[in-house]
C-alpha cells in the first residue's frame, strides 16, 4: 500500500520543514512524493485514497489544511471520506487538530496527529537551500521526523505521538535560547493525538543507508518571498 | 510597548553572548488568514509586536503559555 505524502514548498517556513522531510521521510517511501507543484488538491484525491498512511506539511487554520501555494487540500465537508477512511494522518500544519482533526476522525480516519495552535519554531533563513542543515530548526522539527520514523517503523500513534513530545522536552531542557525553547514547548503544549491510539501502519523499509550518510543537493528553487 | 522593549532586550543579550551570525527567522505554518506574517526575522519582532495585535497575541500564547 502506498504513502501519501504532500510537501509544500514555496517560502520560508514550508521550505523549513520540506527540508527535513525530504532528508529524513522521503527516501522511506513509494512511490513519489506530492512535493512543490504536486502538492495540490487533484493528485491528492487520486493518492489518499489507496494509501494507509497521510503525512502533510503546508499551511494550514482550524478548518483547513492546504499544500502548494494554499490550495486546499482538505477542508471540513469539502472532501470525499474515501480520502482519509482507515488511515493514520498527520498534518504539520497550524490549528488543523481543533475542528479538521475531529472531522477527519468523524468520517472514518483511525488516527489524527497534529497541533491545536499555531506551529511555531525558528529558523535560519541563511539556510534556506539546505534546510535539512539548519540546528536551530532542527530542535523543533526534528522530533516531528522522530515520530513519522516511528510510525513507518510499525509503532502505533501513541507510541509515535509519545516520541515526538519527549523529543520537544529533551530539546528543550539542553536549550539555552529562551525564544527557542518557548517554541518547543508551545508545540508540546499543542500538539494532540486523536482517535486509535493504537493504530498503526504497515512497516516500511528503514533509509537506505547512502540516504543516511549523504543529504539531499541545495535546493536552487526560489521561494515566493 | 513593554513587551518590544522586553523582545529589544532579549536581541541585545543574544548579541552580547557573541554567536555566529546568521538570520534567525520566527516562522509559523498558519494560512493567510492571519494578519501576521509566516517569517518574522528576529530584529524585526519588536516592531510587529507594536504593530500587530494578531502578532502580539501569538507572542503572548508563547511566551506565557495562555491558551487562546
Amino acid at each position: 500500500m502506498p504513502t501519501t505524502v504532500l510537501i509544500a514548498d514555496f517560502d520560508l517556513p514550508t521550505r523549513s520543514a520540506s527540508g527535513f522531510l525530504v532528508r529524513w521521510i522521503v527516501p522511506r517511501l513509494e512511490p513519489i512524493p506530492l512535493y512543490a507543484f504536486l502538492a495540490r488538491r487533484k493528485p491528492f484525491q487520486f493518492s489518499a485514497p489507496q494509501s494507509d498512511i497521510i503525512i502533510g506539511m503546508g499551511h494550514g487554520d482550524k478548518d483547513v489544511f492546504t499544500g502548494q501555494d494554499e490550495v486546499v487540500i482538505l477542508e471540513v465537508s469539502k472532501y470525499d471520506p474515501k480520502e482519509v477512511q482507515e488511515k493514520v494522518i498527520k498534518l504539520l500544519s497550524c490549528q488543523a487538530g481543533m475542528v479538521l482533526g475531529p472531522d477527519l476522525i468523524l468520517n472514518g480516519a483511525e488516527a489524527f496527529l497534529g497541533y491545536v495552535d499555531d506551529y511555531v519554531w525558528v529558523m535560519d533563513a541563511d539556510l534556506a537551500s539546505t534546510p535539512w542543515s539548519d540546528k536551530m530548526a532542527a530542535t523543533s522539527l526534528m522530533p516531528v521526523i522522530d515520530g513519522l520514523n516511528a510510525l513507518l517503523d510499525g509503532k502505533t500513534a501513541g507510541e509515535a505521538y509519545q516520541i515526538e513530545l519527549d523529543g520537544y522536552l529533551k530539546n528543550a531542557e539542553i536549550e539555552e535560547d529562551e525564544l527557542i525553547k518557548s517554541c518547543l514547548e508551545f508545540n508540546y503544549d499543542n500538539a494532540v493525538l486523536l482517535g486509535d491510539r493504537e493504530a498503526r501502519i504497515r512497516r516500511r523499509p528503514p533509509l537506505p543507508l547512502p540516504f543516511r550518510m549523504i543529504p539531499p543537493p541545495p535546493i536552487l528553487v526560489p521561494l515566493r518571498r | 510597548m513593554a513587551a518590544a522593549e522586553a523582545f529589544q532586550r532579549y536581541q541585545e543579550a543574544k548579541k552580547a553572548e557573541g554567536r555566529p551570525s546568521s538570520k534567525p527567522t520566527l516562522v509559523n505554518l498558519s494560512t493567510r488568514a492571519k494578519t501576521y506574517p509566516n517569517a518574522v526575522p528576529l530584529d524585526e519582532i519588536p516592531k510587529q509586536l507594536e504593530e500587530n495585535p494578531e502578532f502580539f497575541e501569538l507572542m503572548k500564547r508563547i511566551v506565557t503559555k495562555e491558551k487562546s
